[in-house]
């Protein structure tokens, strides 16, 4: 069973289309990444699952349950992290995620044991009673995702969870996510940090104008424009490499020395992983090498190629 | 609308009939006489077409109530609402309007039981009034809709046999291309290579036992001639890449020019990749595109240079139009940018419309890798 | 039905952690009520203290008369009115002009000149209504004199029992009148009942601010389940001020809240639930700011007019004010409140409580509606 269905999903702001006929499935055990500029639909998408908005048409399951026709029965299994933060301030760490988990008809010993679980996750386990307008950006963040925690969901949806933190507590929202889909939880995970979303995601969807353009792990979608990666290894001298030599290696399809500089350019199959045995051969040789740099497309370029834009404009 | 409207008069008229007939000492014959007067007014209204007559009908059946209600039986004037309601009905754009002008003459009774009457009936009529105008906008709407639905299907299942019967034919016709190229170079260059090389046989074999040089030398000669003959069978079988990738590029790219001169502005074509992993289908969804795409720029945009470029990425083939009109952030998707999906969409591909900084519309079309 | 609870207890716990809003919703009314209470109370009394009255005659009545007049001044002594003859010498206008005396009158047998000044106006017209019901009195006596001398004593009969006497005691109003105290205690709750509404006003915004209503939107609870419960909480939160500041005036500051307290407490109640209908009605009728502001304008307006700041007295008039008196919810409770309280009339606050009940429904209705018809929150 897919833990995710999405089918011809469109939303229409009056005359504008935010989301246009968009169809997904995520199974169970993913970490689905939503790449997209700003704008390009995917918070109206995450919204229209969280049920904050309606669909114009279209169809939602969650877990085969359609979120319009039976809305109590696919909520219970979806926790969602909003880009701003859902927290009150006005009431302690223990006491938000303690009210938001009851919502999901969490009651008494189990609703303790379980708030205590999510803040021990999050690590603010020593913040229980702490007051978000005393935290920091990356403790709140934090928070925000220990209230989604609570009732043990199947999906957790993240929007832009890292936004505007400091690199250690991102470090430690992407280990969170890594832990808790070892767990056993699939995630949505937006954004428009390409570095994070190449990261730890297992499938991406590149997302523009409503639109998926784009779908696949991150070598499909490398793969869609090149198949190719470079190489560039700088040498001290040319004269003990053997250009013959390199292109016996498997994945290596055109090798060439450069006129001015002892640099070795290399075009080699993005799929197969050689940059040891060249190196190997290079070092057997007798050459000394003094640089190696690996271009691979990254989803960046596949962003930009396909689209002509940059992610971050 | 009408048939509610003839059920609620038909109460109310009841109703009047009723109040004037047993509520007064004796039943007027003019009364009697108005009312079959009202009734085959109103029937007249409901059977004829044309606004204006109906119009001047309403205004006569208002008349005769004003003066019966003033000079006979004031009963009468609760018929006067609907008729108000259906006269307005012609002008008044916001359906509430007609309220105050139906209540008003209740301004001029003086009975405290009258006033109410008038009242209760102007306003669950207005109430009426207004709500089944309302649904019947909708109904009407939603018809129009459904209409518009049906032909935009007609149209798009004639499209889609259209490029099946494409495809068929351009199959076809490259199977007899390539048939046509290969019997072509078979007989220009080997058939004549085999006779050189038969009668250079057959004349070693008649000089064989009188001049066994000669012969070798003529002998010599054929086998070069067959060696030559195999050579180039080989390539031909290897070089079966007939120029028809060119083909597809080349109609695109009169297309392209011809856009130009006829709308005067600046058109530049790029190719970059492989061109020939793109099938005939997909040639013939990248040109209606980039034609519809500009086209569209032509109108809208206000440009002066538009710029079309086809690249073949590993995956995928990306064909993109972009001018440096004035584009528009929220793009608004007409019946061309629908047309433009829909005809990618059965090539399991994509099409971006983007309005940032000038039109550019993207199309993607994913493709076997070769 | 848990999940209404659950967000009301939220909501009750974060308008009590607002210590800020909950002192100003406490403190003013009480402070107020104070400054109010003790300043204005010569405002509020309606009995005047008059001290001794005297009164500068000149007698030149004789007979029957000069009998009768000697009766009635021997009488007004024992009421505090002291008659006094004029001596020779003595301008008797000049006298009262100086204010020696509060009125001089001449007595003769034709009739009573009587003078009077205007500092002493009030105990003018008493001496004048004293002196009225003498000459009745008196002209009565003589009309019967005339026909049967016999029944004259009858009218001077001075046994105390049956006694009509010139000085009946009657009060105007039986009832108890509210003191200032008193009146700003009922004014003020009523207000504070009233300002409900302005809380009320950012209840479902502030959960589109603090940015929480995705999580609210992704839970399993109905958003009316949310809205209930925050209304909930609100009426609770706002109903548990109003009763302190009751209690407060009660106990501490001494005011009189009548032999009802329930009933007072359940008109608050109302007018409460009221308050914050019209607070939620509002916010969704009017998009953003322009609600909070409108509330704050009304609530202030209604407060002033209604009679929280000084008392209004009856509008039942037809003047401009008095309509806009009537408008204002506090205007309504105030008076049902007094009426209760004083005349005393348990039937006075049903009418009030009708019509918060009535209005809490009708604009509790078109929030639900227009929440229905908004996506989200």
């Amino acid at each position: 069973m897919n833990v995710l269905e999405i089918r011809g999903l469109t939303k229409k702001f009056g005359n504008f289309i935010a989301v246009d006929n968009m169809s997904l499935t995520i199974g169970e055990g993913e970490i689905f990444g939503f790449l997209g500029a700003n704008g390009a639909g995917k918070s109206t998408t995450i919204n229209m699952i969280s049920s904050l908005l309606r669909p114009t048409s279209g169809e939602i399951k969650i877990l085969d349950k359609d979120i319009a026709k039976m809305s109590r029965f696919a909520k219970l299994n979806l926790g969602i992290v909003p880009q701003d933060l859902a927290i009150y301030e006005d009431m302690t760490a223990y006491e938000n995620v303690s009210f938001f988990g009851g919502l999901y008809g969490l009651r008494g010993a189990e609703l303790k044991a379980r708030t205590e679980e999510a803040l021990e996750f999050v690590g603010l386990a020593d913040k229980v009673k702490g007051y978000p307008k005393n935290f920091s950006g990356g403790m709140k963040r934090r928070l925000n995702i220990a209230c989604a925690l609570a009732h043990k969901p199947k999906l957790i949806i993240m929007d832009e969870p890292t936004v505007g933190i400091d690199p250690q507590s991102r470090n430690y929202i992407l280990n969170s996510v890594r832990k808790l889909n070892e767990d056993g939880c699939t995630i949505i995970y937006t954004s428009h940090y390409m570095e994070e979303v190449e990261e730890i995601c297992s499938r991406i969807a590149i997302v523009d104008h409503g639109k998926i353009i784009a779908e696949g792990t991150k070598e499909q979608l490398t793969a869609t424009i090149t198949d190719v990666k470079d190489i560039r290894i700088e040498v001290k001298s040319l004269v003990e490499v053997a250009e013959d030599q390199l292109r016996l290696i498997p994945g290596v399809r055109t090798v060439k020395l450069d006129d001015h500089e002892p640099v070795i350019r290399i075009h080699s199959d993005a799929a197969v992983d050689n940059l040891n045995r060249i190196l190997k051969q290079l070092m057997d040789s007798g050459a000394e090498i003094r640089a190696v740099e690996e271009q691979e497309p990254n989803l960046e370029t596949v962003f930009l190629t396909l689209t002509g834009r940059n992610l971050r404009d | 609308m009408e048939l509610w409207t003839v059920g609620n008069k038909l109460c109310v008229l009841f109703f009047v009939v009723y109040i004037s007939y047993f509520g007064t000492t004796h039943a007027s014959l003019w009364l009697v006489f108005y009312f079959v007067l009202y009734i085959s007014m109103n029937l007249l209204l409901h059977t004829l077409k044309d606004p204006r007559v109906k119009q001047g009908l309403l205004v006569c059946i208002i008349a005769g109530v004003l003066a019966m209600s003033a000079g006979v039986d004031i009963y009468v004037l609760l018929l006067l609402p609907f008729s108000l309601y259906e006269l307005a009905s012609f002008h008044v754009r916001r359906d509430l309007l007609v309220l105050p002008v139906a209540l008003l003459p209740a301004v001029f009774l003086r009975d405290f039981t009258m006033i109410g009457l008038y009242l209760f009936v102007a306003l669950l009529s207005c109430c009426n009034f207004v709500i089944v105008r309302h649904y019947m906008k909708q109904v009407i709407q939603l018809e129009e809709q459904a209409e518009v639905q049906r032909s935009d299907r007609q149209r798009l299942s004639r499209m889609l046999s259209e490029n099946q019967e494409l495809i068929r034919t351009s199959e076809y016709m490259t199977k007899l291309e390539e048939r046509n190229r290969l019997s072509q170079t078979i007989h220009d260059g080997i058939g004549h290579a085999m006779t050189g090389a038969l009668i250079q046989m057959e004349a070693a074999k008649r000089l064989l036992m009188s001049h066994p040089d000669k012969a070798e030398e003529l002998l010599q000669n054929a086998i070069g001639i067959s060696k030559e003959g195999i050579e180039e069978i080989r390539l031909t079988l290897k070089n079966i890449k007939p120029p028809i990738e060119q083909l597809g590029f080349s109609r695109l790219k009169a297309a392209v020019e011809s856009f130009g001169s006829r709308s005067g502005l600046q058109t530049t074509l790029v190719h970059e990749g492989d061109m020939g992993v793109i099938t005939p289908l997909q040639w013939q969804i990248i040109q209606a595109n980039v034609i519809e795409a500009l086209t569209n720029t032509a109108k809208y945009a206000q440009a002066t240079a538009v710029h079309v470029e086809i690249r073949v990425l590993n995956r995928l083939v990306k064909a993109v139009v972009s001018d440096n009109g004035q584009g528009n952030p929220k793009i608004v998707k007409g019946l061309g940018l629908i047309g433009m999906e829909e005809r990618t969409a059965a090539v399991q591909g994509t099409v971006i419309a983007d309005g940032t900084s000038g039109f550019r519309v993207t199309t993607l079309i994913p493709h076997g890798t070769v | 039905m848990r999940n209404i609870l659950t967000i009301a207890v939220k909501e009750i716990k974060q308008d009590f952690r607002d210590v800020r809003t909950l002192v100003f919703m406490l403190a003013f009314p009480l402070v107020l009520m104070l400054i109010l209470g003790l300043a204005l109370s010569n405002a509020f009394t309606n009995s005047v203290s008059l001290g001794e009255m005297k009164v500068l005659v000149k007698n030149s009545s004789s007979g029957v008369l000069s009998t009768a007049f000697e009766t009635f001044t021997g009488e007004m002594k024992k009421s505090g009115i002291e008659f006094v003859s004029l001596k020779s010498g003595m301008n008797g206008v000049e006298e009262i002009r100086q204010n020696h005396y509060a009125s001089y009158m001449e007595l003769s047998d034709s009739g009573i000149s009587l003078y009077g000044n205007n500092r002493s106006a009030i105990e003018g017209n008493v001496i004048q209504g004293m002196l009225q019901a003498f000459t009745d009195k008196y002209n009565a006596a003589a009309a019967v004199a005339k026909i049967e001398p016999a029944k004259v004593s009858q009218l001077f009969d001075t046994d105390s029992q049956s006694r009509s006497g010139y000085i009946k005691e009657t009060s105007i109003l039986a009832n108890r009148q509210p003191g200032s105290m008193d009146y700003y205690a009922l004014a003020m709750s009523v207000m504070v009942g009233l300002w409900g509404a302005m809380s009320a006003v950012r209840l479902i915004r502030s959960e589109i601010t603090r940015g929480t209503a995705p999580r609210l939107a992704a839970a399993p609870v109905r958003r009316s389940e949310v809205f209930a419960g925050k209304v909930l909480g609100s009426i609770v939160q706002n109903f548990l001020c109003v009763l302190i500041v009751v209690l407060v005036s009660k106990f501490a500051f001494g005011a009189y809240w009548g032999e009802h307290l329930w009933l007072a407490l359940l008109l608050l109640l109302t007018e409460v639930v009221m308050a914050v209908s019209l607070g939620l009605g509002v916010s969704y009728l009017f998009k953003g700011n322009a609600s909070s502001g409108l509330i704050m304008l009304f609530v202030q307006l209604a407060s002033f007019f209604g009679g929280a700041y000084f008392p209004v007295g009856d509008a039942s008039g037809s003047s401009v004010t008095s309509y806009i008196t009537r408008m204002s919810p506090i205007y309504w409770t105030n008076r049902a409140l007094l009426e209760m309280v004083y005349k005393p009339s348990v039937s006075a606050a049903w009418p009030a409580i009708s019509l918060n009940i009535g209005l809490a429904v009708l604009l509790l209705a078109v929030s639900a509606v227009l929440m229905r018809r908004k996506e989200g929150f």
